[in-house]
């Protein structure tokens, strides 16, 4: 576990960056959604409009900043005699780690939202509707184990860099895009998309907030350890 | 001999393309080794795998009596420093110390600094931002420093100066002297090396020529200057590896050592024997094979 811990601190000189990057593209988006919010503002209009795009830009962040963070340290730690189980095993600690204090930090900003009455205009931003039921532990797992799972997509992307390359990950996006275009075209003529969202309503939400969302991160956990396992610096 | 490394048949193919090609040797503890070669005969390869950061297509390896890919007691014990090794792109020269300090168990900081402060490093600059002679310095620093009890150096020297480079000679004998390991060196200035380094390997087109004692291998071979006719009198029944024309004389190098016996024979026929230095022997040894030895013979004719 002590050698765990030292190949985490790898990444700590990449932090500054990695965070600042990360949540920098909160307040980008948050000036974007406001511009777009206040074009069709009615100060007479009651209620609350969703734009979400607060979630969208921290999620795209954390792919991002994963995938960078793989593909610049995993070959300075081959060269360190780090072993790629590891690095993996460290990766995976991190972005544990990285998506709890994440979801507290959201849960802050939604109760600043919440308390500032949307930030005065209605704009609901870092908050969704479904999470307005939800207890504190569902809410930050709500909200920890989407950022679990986009980061472990950022490092599966990575791993994919490092087998294959810039090629290697354009083509498993062109693939994976393929394949999902595909399975809505089956789900569309199979007249099956009623039948899915009654199955996504009866879910309770603490499967649908974490439980769903968790297999999906294990899943891309598994395909970045078995690709990782032969790659070369 | 305690071996630390044990190769055995070691063969690396990438696609039509064999890098390594049924190589097998062994290190022994407390040994400095000259890795020898010309560019792509397999150095580097051969390198990555006996430190399981890459992957040999047949053959074994054994590493401190056991395989050295993804095993952490094995690689806790080896440094590779590597001429092309990647830093992270927000790593400074400080970062790369103190990373090294916490993953390499014998490390020694007072050691680091010093060798930095020899080599002018500047700690706060990022690597990105070193010339390639500095980032050389830094990968020597850490080699030196990690103290790993196998250790890897692969052209450690790129755009060194003469002075940075004997002061890295100068360090890592005092090094070694109070704390003995194997230290492989991967080098093109042979003759440079050719006083540290006690064993040779010599690789080229993915094949071991080479495994002997840098002393012998010395002994090797010679070079014999005189008229041609008297050099052909010498060299009968010998290997002529290489033969050149020079102002009415002609110089052979010819395998086999300066015995008594070749002594006499040289006092006999009047031709001049010289011992050949690790460097000419290395590329008479790898030079491709030519024409240019019989034309020479001819042409003194």
């Amino acid at each position: 576990m002590n050698r765990i811990r030292q190949v985490v601190r790898l990444q700590i000189p990449a932090w500054p960056h990695i965070v600042g990057w990360t949540w920098s593209m909160m307040p980008v988006a948050f000036g974007l959604n406001l511009l777009i919010f206040l074009a069709n503002y009615d100060p007479g209009e009651d209620g609350v409009t969703i734009t979400g795009g607060g979630l969208v830009g921290l999620c795209g962040g954390a792919i991002g900043m994963a995938t960078i963070s793989v593909t610049q340290i995993f070959p300075y730690a081959l060269g360190m005699s780090v072993t790629r189980r590891e690095f993996y095993l460290a990766w995976s600690l991190l972005a544990v780690v990285q998506s709890v204090v994440y979801a507290l930090v959201l849960c802050l900003l939604r109760a600043v939202e919440q308390a500032t009455g949307y930030w005065g205009m209605g704009m609901r931003y870092v908050g969704l509707p479904f999470m307005d039921d939800a207890n504190p532990v569902l809410l930050l797992l709500g909200y920890a184990v989407p950022i679990l799972v986009v980061t472990h997509l950022g490092i599966l992307l990575g791993t994919v860099h490092l087998r294959w390359g810039t090629t290697g990950v354009l083509a498993s996006l062109a693939l994976t895009f393929t394949a999902l275009g595909l399975a809505a075209a089956l789900i569309t003529w199979t007249r099956q998309w009623d039948a899915i969202e009654r199955w996504l309503l009866d879910q309770p939400p603490t499967a649908l907030l974490a439980g769903w969302p968790v297999l999906v991160a294990a899943a891309f956990a598994v395909g970045g350890y078995r690709l990782i396992r032969r790659a070369t610096a | 001999m305690t071996a630390v490394v044990t190769a055995h048949g070691v063969t690396k193919r990438f696609g039509d393309v064999t890098a390594l090609d049924d190589v097998s040797f062994v290190l022994a503890e407390h040994t400095i080794y000259g890795l020898l070669g010309r560019n792509g005969a397999g150095k580097t390869t051969l390198m990555q795998i006996l430190t399981g950061q890459a992957f040999a297509s047949s053959g074994n390896v054994s590493v401190f009596d056991a395989p050295p890919v993804e095993n952490p007691a094995v690689l806790s014990k080896v440094c590779f420093v590597r001429e092309s090794q990647r830093y992270p792109h927000f790593y400074t020269v400080r970062d790369v110390l103190r990373t090294a300090r916490r993953l390499f168990a014998n490390w020694d900081d007072t050691f680091a600094h010093g060798l930095a402060a020899d080599f002018q490093l500047p700690a706060g600059r990022q690597v990105r931002r070193l010339s390639r002679g500095m980032l050389s310095a830094l990968g020597v620093t850490v080699g030196l420093a990690a103290r790993a009890p196998l250790t890897f150096f692969d052209e450690p020297y790129l755009g060194l100066d003469a002075a940075a480079r004997q002061l890295f000679y100068d360090r890592l004998l005092a090094d070694y002297a109070g704390h003995p390991r194997t230290v492989v060196l991967s080098t093109h200035l042979i003759d440079e090396v050719s006083d540290l380094v006690e064993r040779v390997l010599l690789i080229d087109r993915g094949r071991l020529l080479l495994d002997e004692d840098a002393d012998d291998l010395r002994a090797r071979a010679v070079a014999v200057t005189g008229r041609a006719e008297a050099v052909d009198g010498f060299a009968a029944g010998r290997t002529e590896l290489h033969r050149e024309r020079l102002s009415g004389l002609v110089r052979s190098t010819i395998l086999g050592g300066l015995g008594p016996h070749a002594k006499a024979l040289a006092q006999a026929l009047n031709v001049e024997l010289a011992p050949l230095s690790l460097q000419q022997l290395v590329v008479r040894l790898t030079a491709p094979p030519t024409t240019t030895a019989a034309a020479d013979r001819e042409a003194a004719r």
